[in-house]
């Protein structure tokens, strides 16, 4: 900053002139300072003010407009209207996401081949591999005398009342095999993300399957990928029916496990006895397992009783599933 | 601000984080949670290179979270931007270099994610039980995240300094 220059006024008296003249520029010099370094440290902290409040300013305004952003989009997701932007974006993203899940796929093969090395841990696997087999065996048999019991009623039925038609549907079998090639990243929301979409015949709200019982759901769909709900995930619902005292239910997930919820009081929970799909509601095919009962909660204080179900999927090492395209509800028409 | 902010690095990195989160993460999860990758990329660029780009990193990274999952789009979106921004306060007030204090903002912003993501999803009609999954999900992660954010740091600003983008400074 430039200050003009002072002039020290000569002051006339007498023999003291010089000295008073001195004290006078001194005085001058020492003020002109003062208010120097004043202005200049007040303009450093306008201007450093001014700066962080542009700053600062800036700041809000880029975080006020992704926020809307991230607002508007969640609005828009919730009308289905963001549906073929996301389908679009995530469509160019299948091919990376398939190789980097065949990478973490060699990732798990290297690690379960580590693991097999133990040769007892093979063994127990075998072994439950076994039982598990057995286990389904014995569900689909049991399965296949229920359905023979049921239709022995329905032929009866049918003999009893000539006049009426009676239909019977199942699952036709249409299915599609798709390869999962993510997991939801979210650690809050269970999710699988397939490599098949409505190129294929995926729709919302079909079964995926394995041979060894239900998966879940088809959320999303577009035309080179779909989302799958898991089972257990806290929202999942889906009607349950108890084998062997055929109760019904709602098998809803629950921190990764499941639980057959909303069982009358009355009806006989027994461990170990295969939960399967209602088929109620018509969402999904009846008969599909879901698992089996562990453990069975039940106080005489509460209106339903609730167990606790082992489905006998491993849904953290889902590789391949099936999804069921076509399935007719079963029905009786009169 | 010492230089200037690169839009297309976050639109290169980040798909490759959260491809490796949803692919290869989840076949070496923890007591079956799962590190949150992108979300401690953004926090740790954040606390590098400041709020501004803090909350950029947390918009796109969020963003494709939203994309890979199952949940509504724009609560991961939302909630990220938020760390984004918390990850810049802590890290422009104070000094960035100290480890108490990354892991400190490491702890608080990865449980802020969680708490804004399950109101999210609640609003949007998700069913959440808060209790369960705070007990769960959101102390065991934050615990997890904010052991593992020196290494992940390291590799951020090992990134940084590769791309020639220099640490902001106030």
């Amino acid at each position: 900053m430039n200050c003009p220059p002072i002039i020290a006024k000569p002051v006339e008296t007498g023999c003291c002139c010089a000295r008073i003249v001195r004290f006078n520029a001194l005085r001058s010099l020492s003020l002109r300072r003062r208010i120097h370094s004043s202005l200049f440290l007040d303009s450093t902290r306008l201007k450093g003010k001014s700066l962080l409040t542009i700053r600062l300013r800036s700041n809000v305004l880029t975080f006020l407009s992704l926020s809307a952003v991230a607002l508007i989009a969640l609005a828009l997701h919730q009308n289905q209207k963001l549906q073929p932007v996301e389908g679009l974006v995530l469509r160019a993203f299948v091919p990376a996401q398939t190789m980097f899940s065949h990478l973490g796929q060699s990732i798990q093969d290297t690690l379960d081949t580590a693991h097999e090395l133990r040769s007892l841990q093979a063994e127990n696997q075998r072994l439950r591999q076994q039982t598990n087999d057995l286990l389904l065996s014995k569900v689909h048999l049991a399965e296949v005398e229920q359905q023979n019991l049921q239709l022995r009623e329905l032929l009866d039925f049918k003999q009893k009342n000539p006049d009426y038609t009676v239909q019977l549907a199942e699952v036709i079998g249409r299915s599609t095999p798709a390869t999962v090639i993510g997991r939801d990243p979210s650690n809050l929301v269970q999710s699988l993300l397939l490599n098949q979409g409505t190129a294929d015949g995926v729709r919302q709200g079909q079964a995926v399957v394995t041979a060894r019982g239900l998966v879940g759901r088809i959320t999303e769909a577009d035309l080179n990928w779909s989302k799958v709900l898991l089972l257990t995930d806290s929202n999942s619902r889906v009607n349950g029916l108890l084998q062997s005292s055929r109760a019904t239910g709602i098998v809803a997930g629950r921190q990764g496990k499941l639980y057959l919820r909303y069982v009358p009081q009355g009806e006989e929970i027994v461990p170990n006895d295969i939960v399967v799909t209602s088929g109620l509601g018509g969402y999904l095919p009846k008969g599909l397992v879901i698992g089996q009962v562990q453990n069975v909660q039940q106080r005489d204080v509460d209106m339903f009783q609730e167990a606790e179900i082992r489905s006998f999927v491993d849904f953290s090492r889902l590789e391949l599933v099936i999804v069921l395209q076509d399935f007719t509800p079963l029905q009786v028409q009169p | 601000m010492t230089s200037e902010t690169n839009l297309y690095l976050p639109l290169f990195v980040l798909p490759f984080v959260a491809f490796l989160q949803s692919t290869i993460l989840p076949h070496l999860e923890v007591v079956g949670l799962r590190l949150d990758l992108v979300l401690l990329t953004v926090i740790s660029w954040s606390l590098i290179r400041g709020m501004r780009e803090g909350m950029i990193w947390g918009f796109i990274g969020g963003a494709l979270i939203d994309l890979l999952s199952a949940a509504p789009f724009g609560i991961h979106t939302f909630a990220m931007l938020l760390c984004g921004v918390i990850s810049g306060v802590g890290g422009r007030n104070v000094f960035r270099q100290n480890l108490l204090l990354s892991l400190g903002i490491t702890a608080v912003a990865s449980v802020a994610y969680y708490v804004v993501s399950m109101l999210l999803l609640q609003i949007s009609g998700w069913s959440v039980s808060w209790l369960a999954t705070f007990g769960s999900v959101v102390i065991p992660i934050a615990l997890l995240n904010t052991l593992s954010i020196p290494l992940i740091h390291r590799l951020v600003q090992n990134l940084q300094r590769f791309t020639g983008q220099k640490e902001l400074s106030w």
